[in-house]
C-alpha cells in the first residue's frame, strides 16, 4: 500500500522530481568518473613516472572528493527539503484522513529510496560511460596503451560511490523525518494559503545601497590589483570587502533595477515589465543571501577551472619550445660543489662533450658516441653587469613589472653572458634562425613571461652596457628563444654578445650541453646510464654534472602535471556549477509554483501566453544571469593576479582559457536555465 | 431598441459522461438551454442559489470556460468560435473582471495594478498616467494610488479592482460576487461606484446571491438548476420595494415554485 502510493506520487509529480533526479544523476556520474581515475593504471601500460603521476592524481582526487561530497550533500538535502515542503497540503490530506505519521514517513522514505536508487543506477551507468572517455583521454595524453579491449569498471570506486550517496540520502531522510515529525496539521493545511512575508524596502535606499555595493567591490578590486595575491592584512581586507559588497549587491539589486526602470516610464509601463520587476523584488528577502553565496561559488568555480585549464595549457604550450633537443646536461663550475675538480675541467678546456666522452670511458659506461649524434654547448660568462644596471637604464625596477614574486636582493644578481656563435650553434641544431651581431651590438634574451615585459621595455630603450671592457648597445627587439631542454622556462635574462667581446681563455660560470641522439633505439636509456653514471660518480677525474633533463622525461612529467591540474579543475568546477545551477533552478521553480495564482490572474486579464512566458523568461534570466555576471567580474579581477602567479609555468593566455572554460560553463549552466524555464512553463500550463 | 452587447443563445454546459456507457445518465447538466441578452448600458444581475449554474454561466461568458453547445456573442463577436490565441486579445479588449476577492497583485501598488490592464495592451505610458489618475479620482481612491493592496481597506481594494476592470473601456464588465468579502458600508460604497460607472455608460453584468446587492441593478435574471427561471425589472419602483419583490421571488424560487411574476 505504502509502496503503491509512493510510486504513484513519484509518477504523478515526475516533473518536480525530474530536476532533482537529473542533478542527483549528474552528481553520481561525475563523482564515480573522476574517482575511477585512481584505478586507471590497472588497465593502462604506464611507465614508472607516469604511474606515480596517476597515483598522485588519485590522492588529490580523494582529498578533493571530501569537499565535493560536502557540496553534493548540502545540495541534495536542500533539494529534497524543497520537494517535501511543496507537498505540505498533500500531507495534510493524508493526516486528515487519519493516516498515522509513521505511515506518512514510510511513504516519503519509500519515495526517496525510489528516486535515490533510480538516480544512483542511472548515474553509475552514465559515470561508467564518462570513465571510458576519461580512460581514453589519459591513454592519449600519456601515449599509453589500453591493455586489452575491455570495458573499464572500477569496482572499488563503484562501492565507494554507492556508500557515499547512501550516506547523503540517509542524511536527507533524517532532515525530512524531522520536518514531518515537527509539522502541525494546522500549519500543513494552511501552508498553501500562507502569504509570503511582504517587506518591500524603501526603493531610494536600495538605490543608495546598490551604489555602495558597487563602490565596495570596486575598492576591493583596486586593493587586490595593487596588492596581488600575497597573504597579508590588505588581502584579507579586500576579501572581506568583496564578500560584503556581493551580499549588499544582491540585497539592493532588485530595488535598484526597479528604481532604474521606473525612471524610464515608457519601459516600466510596457507589457508585464512592472510585474516582472516587482516579482523579483518581492523575493529578495528570501533569496539575497543564497544569490550572494551562489555568486561567490560560481566565482570560485570559474577561477579554479580557468586557472587550472590555464596552467595546463601553459605547460603544454611551452613544452614544444622547451624540448628542442633530445637532452640537455648542465655543469656548474663552482668550487663549493663536491664533484667539481678544476684541474680535470681545465684539461678538457671546458669542453663538455670531450669531458663526458672521457668520463664515460673511464667509468666503463656505454660509448658516448654511440648515443650522441650532434651537440651544441652554451657557456654562461659573468661580468659586473647586474639587474641594478638594468633598473638604472630603464629608470624603474623589476618588481614594478613582476610584483611580489621577485626575490629580495635581486639587484645584485649578475646577468649571464653568452657568445653569439654558441647561441647560433644551438639554434642551428634546433633548426631555428640564427643571429648576426656587429662588433658593438648585443641582444637581450628571455623565454620567461616573468621578465619578458621588463626586458622588452629595456631593449626598446637600446641602452649601452660595458661588458668585459667593450661598450655594446642592446638591440631593440627582445629575443625569446629557448636554447636548452628544460621542464619550465628559466632563461629569465641573458645577454648575447659578439664573440670578440668575451676575453680569450676566460673560464665560464656554467655550461649546458644540448644533444641529439643517434638513431640507436635504446638511445634514451643509454644516455640515462651515461648521465647518471657520471653525475653520481665519486671519482675525482670525471666531469661535473649537476642537472640533466631529457625530452621524454619532460614530456611525461609535464603531461602528467598538466593532466592532474586540468582534471582536478574540471572536476571541482563542474560540481560547483551544477550545485549553483540546481539551487537556482529549485528556487525559481518554487517561486513560480508559489505564485501560480498571480500568473492565472494575468491570463484572466487577457495577457497573451507569449507575454506571460516572456515575463517568466525574464524573471528566471535575472536570477540566473546576475550571479554569473558578478561572478565572472570577480573572476576576471582575480585571474589577473593568478596570471602573474602561473607565469612561472609558461605563457598564460587569459582570454583563451577564460573563453574555453567559460563556454563549457555556459553549456551546463545554460542547460539548467532552459530546463528551469521549460519546467516553469509546464507548471503554468497545467494550472 | 439599444444595441445588444451580450447574447446568450441556447447555451448548455455538461460535465462528465464522456464514457460510452450510460452516456446520458452519468452526465451533469450545469446549464440547460439558457437564453438571454444584455443591452448596451444595462446594469444586470444574475441571481440563483448555490449550484444553480450562475458561476458556470459567468465563466462561459468570460471565456474562461466553454459551453458544450450554444453560442455566446459579445459585441457582435461569437466567442465560442474564437481560437485560444484570439481569446486573450478578446478578454483584454472587450471584457473587464471584478472577482470576489479583489485579486489585486500584492506586489504592485494600486496605481500599478490599475495600469496593468493598460500596459498589457501596450498603451503609451503618458496616456496610462492620466487615465489612471482621472479614473481613481472619480472612484474616490486617488489617495491610495501609491499604496500596496495590503495597506488599504477591502472596499478600496474592490474599487481599485473595478477601476482595473473598466479602464480599458470594455464592452462588458463582469463581476462575480463582488461584495462577498466586504462589510455593509464598503459594499454600499462599491455598489455606488458600480452605479456611477454604469451612469458613465459601462454595461455591467453581476453574479450574486445577495438580494440587497441585486436590488441596486435595473434588471435581474433568475437561474435555477441550470435553467432560466425568470426575470424582473426594477422599472419605476424605488430600491426598497424592488428589494422586497426580489426577496419574495427568491423565496418562491428556492421553494420550487414555478415562475409567475
Amino acid at each position: 500500500m505504502i509502496a503503491k502510493l509512493a510510486l504513484a506520487n513519484v509518477r504523478r509529480s515526475y516533473k518536480d522530481f525530474a530536476l532533482y533526479f537529473f542533478t542527483l544523476m549528474a552528481g553520481v556520474a561525475v563523482f564515480y568518473a573522476f574517482n575511477s581515475i585512481t584505478e586507471q593504471q590497472v588497465v593502462l601500460s604506464l611507465d614508472e613516472s607516469q604511474g606515480s603521476m596517476i597515483e598522485l592524481l588519485g590522492v588529490l582526487i580523494n582529498y578533493v572528493s571530501v569537499f565535493i561530497v560536502v557540496i553534493l550533500g548540502f545540495l541534495i538535502v536542500y533539494a529534497s527539503r524543497f520537494l517535501i515542503k511543496r507537498r505540505n497540503r498533500e500531507f495534510a490530506i493524508y493526516l486528515l484522513l487519519g493516516m498515522p505519521k509513521r505511515t506518512l514517513l514510510g511513504i516519503t522514505l519509500t519515495e526517496t529510496v525510489v528516486v535515490g536508487a533510480a538516480s544512483l543506477v542511472a548515474g553509475l551507468a552514465v559515470g561508467l560511460l564518462i570513465s571510458q572517455v576519461l580512460l581514453q583521454v589519459t591513454a592519449l595524453l600519456f601515449v599509453a596503451e589500453v591493455e586489452g579491449f575491455a570495458f573499464f569498471v572500477a569496482q572499488g570506486e563503484i562501492i565507494k560511490t554507492v556508500l557515499v550517496f547512501l550516506a547523503i540520502f540517509a542524511l536527507a531522510m533524517i532532515f525530512n523525518v524531522g520536518h514531518i515529525m515537527k509539522a502541525k496539521l494546522i500549519d500543513l493545511i494552511n501552508a498553501g494559503r500562507k502569504n509570503d512575508d511582504i517587506k518591500l524596502r524603501s526603493i531610494p535606499l536600495s538605490f543608495v545601497l546598490f551604489v555602495m555595493a558597487c563602490a565596495l567591490i570596486g575598492v576591493a578590486y583596486h586593493l587586490l590589483s595593487t596588492n596581488g595575491l600575497a597573504v597579508n592584512p590588505t588581502f584579507g581586507l579586500s576579501t572581506a570587502l568583496v564578500c560584503l559588497g556581493t551580499v549588499l549587491f544582491f540585497y539592493s539589486l532588485s530595488g535598484f533595477l526597479l528604481r532604474l526602470v521606473q525612471s524610464i516610464k515608457p519601459l516600466y509601463f510596457r507589457g508585464l515589465n512592472m510585474f516582472t520587476l516587482r516579482q523579483v523584488a518581492s523575493r529578495v528577502n528570501t533569496t539575497f543571501i543564497s544569490m550572494a553565496i551562489i555568486c561567490m561559488t560560481l566565482f570560485l568555480a570559474i577561477t579554479s577551472v580557468s586557472g587550472g585549464v590555464g596552467i595546463s595549457l601553459a605547460i603544454q604550450d611551452s613544452l614544444a619550445s622547451q624540448t628542442r633537443y633530445d637532452a640537455t646536461a648542465t655543469s656548474y663550475y663552482s668550487p663549493a660543489l663536491s664533484n667539481y675538480n678544476p684541474a680535470y675541467v681545465t684539461n678538457h678546456s671546458y669542453d663538455m662533450e670531450s669531458g663526458m666522452r672521457d668520463s664515460a670511458k673511464r667509468l666503463g659506461l656505454p660509448d658516448y658516441d654511440s648515443v650522441v649524434a650532434e651537440s651544441a654547448q652554451v657557456d654562461y660568462f659573468s661580468d659586473t653587469l647586474t639587474y641594478r644596471d638594468f633598473d638604472e637604464a630603464l629608470g624603474t625596477s623589476l618588481p614594478e613589472y613582476a610584483g611580489s614574486l621577485v626575490s629580495f636582493g635581486y639587484e645584485e644578481q649578475s646577468i649571464p653572458i653568452i657568445s653569439v656563435s654558441q647561441y647560433n650553434r644551438a639554434m642551428d641544431l634546433a633548426g631555428k634562425d640564427t643571429l648576426t651581431l656587429a662588433e658593438n651590438q648585443a641582444v637581450l634574451n628571455s623565454d620567461s613571461d616573468f621578465t619578458q615585459e621588463y626586458l622588452g621595455d629595456l631593449a626598446h630603450k637600446q641602452p649601452t652596457f660595458t661588458v668585459f671592457g667593450h661598450d655594446v648597445q642592446v638591440q631593440p627587439a627582445l629575443n625569446t628563444e629557448t636554447y636548452q631542454t628544460t621542464s619550465f622556462p628559466n632563461q629569465i635574462g641573458t645577454l648575447i654578445v659578439p664573440d670578440s667581446v668575451i676575453p680569450e681563455g676566460l673560464a665560464p660560470v656554467s655550461s649546458f650541453l644540448n644533444v641529439n641522439y643517434t638513431n640507436n633505439p635504446d638511445a634514451e636509456q643509454l644516455w640515462g646510464e651515461i648521465y647518471n653514471g657520471i653525475a653520481e660518480s665519486t671519482d675525482e677525474n670525471t666531469w661535473p654534472l649537476n642537472m640533466g633533463q631529457t625530452r621524454e622525461e619532460i614530456f611525461s612529467q609535464n603531461i602528467g602535471l598538466s593532466t592532474i591540474v586540468a582534471y582536478l579543475a574540471i572536476y571541482i568546477g563542474f560540481v560547483l556549477v551544477v550545485a549553483c545551477a540546481a539551487i537556482l533552478a529549485i528556487q525559481q521553480l518554487s517561486n513560480v509554483s508559489d505564485n501560480q495564482s498571480r500568473y492565472q490572474l494575468l491570463h484572466k486579464l487577457g495577457a497573451p501566453k507569449r507575454m506571460i512566458n516572456g515575463a517568466l523568461f525574464k524573471q528566471i534570466l535575472i536570477a540566473f544571469a546576475f550571479p554569473l555576471l558578478l561572478g565572472v567580474a570577480h573572476a576576471i579581477c582575480a585571474l589577473q593576479q593568478v596570471t602573474a602567479m602561473v607565469q612561472v609555468f609558461g605563457h598564460f593566455d587569459i582570454v583563451q582559457t577564460t573563453a574555453v572554460s567559460g563556454a563549457a560553463f555556459l553549456i551546463v549552466y545554460g542547460l539548467y536555465f532552459l530546463l528551469t524555464y521549460a519546467a516553469a512553463r509546464g507548471m503554468l500550463r497545467e494550472a | 431598441m439599444a444595441e445588444k452587447i451580450l447574447e446568450v443563445r441556447d447555451v448548455s454546459k455538461c460535465y462528465g459522461g464522456r464514457g460510452k456507457k450510460n452516456h446520458e445518465a452519468s452526465m451533469t447538466r450545469a446549464l440547460d438551454h439558457v437564453n438571454f441578452y444584455v443591452e448596451q448600458g444595462e446594469y444586470l444581475a444574475i441571481m440563483g442559489p448555490s449550484g444553480s449554474g450562475k458561476s458556470t454561466l459567468l465563466n462561459c461568458i468570460a471565456t474562461i470556460d466553454t459551453p458544450t453547445s450554444g453560442r455566446i456573442v459579445v459585441g457582435g463577436k461569437d466567442v465560442t468560435s474564437l481560437r485560444s490565441k484570439d481569446l486573450a486579445q478578446f478578454r483584454r479588449e472587450e471584457l473587464g473582471f471584478v472577482f470576489q476577492d479583489s485579486n489585486l497583485l500584492d506586489t504592485l501598488t494600486i496605481r500599478e495594478n490599475i495600469a496593468l490592464a493598460l500596459t498589457i495592451s501596450h498603451v503609451p505610458a503618458k496616456q496610462i498616467a492620466t487615465q489612471v489618475e482621472s479614473l481613481a479620482q472619480r472612484l474616490n481612491i486617488e489617495t491610495t494610488l501609491d499604496r500596496y493592496p495590503y495597506e488599504v481597506s477591502g472596499g478600496q481594494k474592490q474599487r481599485a479592482a473595478a477601476a482595473r476592470a473598466v479602464i480599458t473601456k470594455p464592452h462588458l464588465m463582469l463581476a462575480d460576487e463582488p461584495t462577498g468579502a466586504l462589510d455593509t458600508k464598503s459594499a454600499r460604497d462599491l455598489l455606488d461606484a458600480f452605479a456611477f460607472l454604469n451612469s458613465l455608460g459601462t454595461t455591467i453584468l453581476m453574479v450574486t446571491h445577495d438580494s440587497t446587492v441585486a436590488s441596486y441593478c435595473e434588471r435581474i435574471v433568475f437561474i435555477r438548476d441550470g435553467k432560466l427561471w425568470g426575470q424582473m425589472r426594477r422599472g419605476s419602483s424605488d430600491r426598497r420595494s424592488f428589494h422586497s419583490r426580489i426577496v419574495e421571488a427568491t423565496t418562491r424560487m428556492e421553494e420550487g415554485d414555478s415562475y409567475d411574476c
